[in-house]
């Protein structure tokens, strides 16, 4: 008798799935990154040097260019991530049937969907690594290097982090959307709105008592701060930084967790 | 005792208020063909939804390889080679990119693997499509390269369902060429379809669901011999003249309608032939399992 075929071990059926993305994502790489690495290159050009040049005094120490990196950044892994679980999911799902047929394979709904989030993840590193380089360029240019830490190099795996919990949340909106023009609540109606109360423009702290505390709440919020940190040492920072990181492993895990169990209710019935 | 391939029991599967598969029992031996059949609804492809994990199992029990889909789901599915009713192709990837992504989801890379992927592809007449992608593919190289894609983990239970629907006749006929060189190598199919000769072809043995449950079963020339005498002479009611042929549903062993179709079933050939001269444009063939389903499943149209 021969062997008998067994199911590959957890991991490797992960990057399969990460692999799966990978491929068709490089397939059109420059459509697919051109667009997103440009956004905040222009972003940061067109608000840190025009509006700064009207904002002279800058927030804190920090030059208004300065002070918007992080939420820049932070931004630009949130979105990535985003767009990916909810437009990019509900194609799969609905219209491409993509994972009738990955599920056809020892592939669990598990896997698909936590390589899809490893996928967002290694994503949103990836343009955070592009973004960071074009930022330090920027801070070269605009001679404000000095204030920059080594730290900075460490600001990718919270592009990661980010992009994780992000798509994690995105694939929550996936599970119960019937119709994708719906997404534009998420994106539209949700994301963009909590990218400027983020202390991306302004800082957190100056919201009104209320605001400021809901703020504080957001997951966006903690990914700035902890960007912040890393660019800039804690001088630059709201005091209690040092809870970020501890927002930020906790909040990812509990949504990748529900958010697994959301989308896999939608398709196993 | 080798397990059955499959062994469904007291299968139960609802969605709200509708029971897909109402308390269904099959089984299907090693090295089997077992061809499916059922009106639209029946729930041939609930069942294979319960087989790949895509829906939860309400009641009963269903095993594959003697294992059970509640807990060995993925174990199964690394021995299963499936062909969905619809296409779930990777629109995202081409033809080759499909193979190679697919084969790693099984764990399956290397030379070894690359040189199958080729040979499946050439199987099947895919050879020159490597590169194309899934867009530019026809409804029948789709079809057969979701095949082909179910063959690359050497399963040895293969899963069709309706792989001939919607294809024309060449297609159909490779698919059945295919099919009939699996099963002399061994594989154990399940296959659905709703053309009667093709599950005379090439299935061992079928079973009609109806309603979520099995109501015959058995090889296709017994399940004929079973329920309807050998021969039918079939005609157009509206072509005859009133009342001429009246006298003939009597004297039948059978006598079935379907919309303006008449069939007049017995076994005796010659008879048929006498009365075929009393009745215009009349045909007279043998029974089939065409008219097996028909009876037995009815005559009103569903879904
Ligand atoms: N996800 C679902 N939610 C609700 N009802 C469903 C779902 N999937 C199937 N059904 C219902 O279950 C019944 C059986 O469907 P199934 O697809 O198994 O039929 P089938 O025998 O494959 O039919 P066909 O020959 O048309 O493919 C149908 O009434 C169908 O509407
Ligand atoms: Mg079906």
């Amino acid at each position: 008798m021969t062997e008998l075929r067994r199911p590959p071990p957890r991991t490797a059926r992960l990057l399969a799935v990460v692999r799966r993305h990978w491929v068709v994502y490089s397939s059109t790489f420059l459509a697919n990154a051109l667009p997103a690495f440009l956004e905040p290159v222009l972003f940061l050009t067109a608000v840190g040097l025009g509006l700064g040049s009207y904002v002279r005094e800058g927030v804190g120490d920090l030059p208004l260019g300065a002070f918007m990196g992080p939420g820049a950044l932070a931004m630009t892994a949130m979105f990535t991530a985003a767009f990916e679980t909810s437009y990019g999911t509900f194609v799969r799902l609905v219209y491409q049937k993509t994972y009738d047929g990955m599920l056809a394979t020892p592939l669990t709904p598990a896997d698909v969907f936590l390589g899809e989030l490893c996928w967002c993840g290694l994503k949103g590193l990836l343009f955070t690594s592009v973004v960071l380089a074009v930022f330090s360029a920027f801070a070269l240019a605009n001679g404000w290097t000095a204030v920059l830490r080594p730290t900075a190099l460490l600001v990718p795996l919270v592009g990661f982090a980010c992009s994780f919990l992000f798509g994690a949340l995105g694939l929550h909106v996936s599970a119960v959307t019937r119709n994708m023009a719906n997404f534009n609540f998420f994106i539209t109606g949700a994301l963009t709105p909590m990218s400027l109360f983020s202390g991306m423009v302004f800082p957190v702290s100056d919201l009104p008592p209320g605001l400021r505390e809901l703020a504080y709440a957001l997951p966006l919020f903690h990914v700035t701060e902890l960007n912040r940190l890393l660019l800039y040492g804690p001088g630059a920072c709201v005091d209690f930084v040092w809870v970020c990181p501890l927002y930020l492993a906790l909040a990812a895990p509990l949504l990748a967790a529900s958010g697994l169990r959301a989308i896999t209710r939608r398709i196993v019935r | 005792m080798e397990p059955p391939v499959l062994s469904a029991r007291g299968v139960v599967k609802r969605y709200g208020a509708l029971t897909a598969v109402a308390g269904l029992d099959v089984c299907v031996e090693r090295g089997e063909c077992y061809g499916l059949l059922g009106p639209n609804g029946a729930g041939k492809s609930t069942l294979f939804r319960l087989l790949t994990g895509l829906a939860r199992l309400d009641g009963g029990e269903l095993e594959v390889f003697g294992l059970s889909v509640r807990e060995h789901a993925t174990e199964i599915k690394a021995r299963l080679g499936v062909v969905g009713q619809e296409d779930s192709l990777d629109p995202d990837l081409d033809v080759w990119e499909n193979l190679r992504t697919y084969g790693r989801y099984f764990g399956l890379r290397g030379e070894a693997f690359r040189a199958r992927c080729e040979e499946l592809l050439s199987f099947l007449e895919l050879d020159g499509k490597r590169r194309a992608p899934i867009m530019a593919l026809s409804g029948g190289m789709k079809r057969r390269l979701a095949i082909v894609r179910a063959l690359v983990n050497e399963p040895e239970f293969l899963l069709l369902d309706e792989p001939t629907t919607g294809l024309d006749p060449q297609i159909r006929h490779a698919i059945w060429n295919a099919v009939r060189q699996l099963k002399a190598r061994g594989l154990t199919i399940l296959l659905t379809t709703h053309y009667m000769e093709e599950a005379a072809q090439l299935a061992d043995r079928v079973g009609v669901i109806d309603h979520g449950r099995l109501i015959v079963e058995g090889r296709p020339a017994d399940v004929v011999a079973a329920h309807l005498p050998p021969y039918v002479l079939e005609f157009s009611i509206a072509r005859q003249d009133p009342g001429g042929w009246a006298p003939l549903r009597e004297e039948a062993l059978l006598y079935e309608e379907h919309g303006d179709r008449a069939f007049l079933f017995h076994e005796d050939e010659a008879l048929l032939r006498v009365w075929g001269g009393r009745v215009s444009e009349a045909t007279l063939r043998r029974t089939s399992l065409e008219d097996v389903f028909l009876k037995l499943t009815g005559r009103s149209l569903r879904d």
